[in-house]
């Protein structure tokens, strides 16, 4: 179970300082946005802040794990990746984006298993959705150069 | 002239005309014959014309070509008038009669033609289907993508 737990009551989210849980939404919006604008190195101190700042949460690295895979760097996404999935073991998200880094670095053995996985973990929530389209995109040799 | 002279002349020519018509006439009916033949000569020929050119495409069209070519020849050779029967254009383009002229020639040129443009035209096809499913699916991933970051960020906690 993740530590940055929510305070109900005061809508608060528990990590090394208590943040209110539309502001720590609204910063990890802010890093997305600053990705989507070109700015990586914003994104990327917002995104390696906040990993900071909830250190049991596996949402942050997610999304750093994105920034670097948007920069090419599969590698480095499979690294975010994984710290999320030791993180929270049961992210299915974690696990679908590690299957899409892994897929990018040609190692396909390991993603379907990774995918399949994250279907397993969900598998009716949008990431069972995302890790099919996947599989189904890998069926058709999109990802293959 | 009298009224009596006058009514007797009249039974005079009266009887004239009767013996007139009452002769026996023969006929021996040569001009229908004749009209007749023509007529069947030309519905021949101008049948044989449509069925010649299509006669290489169509399962059995030699056969009755042929057919229509020796009734047209043998209605022609029976005592009908010179003239009677249209020529026979392309009746040279039969296959087998006279070999394979430059009509049969173009139109088996144009069907092969047609036959490689159609097989381009299906690997063009199969090649934008493949090219469709593709950027389909990448469409895909890239839309579930949006929506489970969106939904991580949204749950977060």
């Amino acid at each position: 179970m993740p530590s940055a737990t929510l305070d109900k009551n005061s809508e608060l989210i528990h990590g090394l300082i208590d943040i209110p849980r539309q502001e720590a939404i609204a910063l990890l919006e802010a890093g997305y946005f600053l990705m989507q604008l070109g700015k990586n190195k914003e994104a990327k101190d917002i995104f390696i802040g906040a990993a900071a700042l909830f250190p049991d949460s596996d949402v942050p690295c997610i999304a750093l794990g994105h920034l670097y895979f948007s920069e090419g760097k599969s590698e480095l996404a499979v690294k975010e990746q994984q710290r999320a999935l030791q993180r929270v073991p049961t992210s299915a998200t974690a696990q679908a984006h590690l299957g899409e880094a892994l897929l990018f670095l040609k190692k396909n053995t390991e993603a379907v298993e990774a995918l399949q996985k994250a279907i397993q973990m969900d598998p009716h929530g949008l990431t069972a959705k995302f890790a099919q389209e996947l599989l189904r995109a890998n069926d058709l040799h999109v990802f293959d150069k | 002239m009298s009224t009596a002279t006058q009514f007797a002349s009249s039974v005079n020519s009266l009887n004239l005309n009767t013996n007139s018509g009452g002769a026996v006439k023969t006929s021996s009916n040569v001009e229908f014959s004749r009209t007749l033949k023509n007529s069947m000569a030309q519905g021949a020929s101008l049948t044989y014309q449509s069925v010649a050119p299509v006669a290489p495409f169509v399962p059995g069209g030699a056969i009755m070509s042929a057919m229509l070519h020796n009734t047209t020849a043998t209605l022609a050779s029976e005592g009908i008038a010179p003239g009677a029967v249209a020529p026979m254009p392309g009746a040279a383009s039969l296959p087998g009669a006279s070999g394979n002229t430059g009509m049969f020639q173009s139109m088996q040129q144009l069907q092969e033609n047609m036959m490689s443009q159609n097989v381009y035209m299906l690997g063009l096809q199969q090649g934008f289907n493949d090219m469709n499913q593709k950027y389909t699916a990448i469409s895909n991933v890239l839309k579930t993508k949006h929506d489970t970051e969106k939904n991580a960020i949204s749950n977060f906690r």
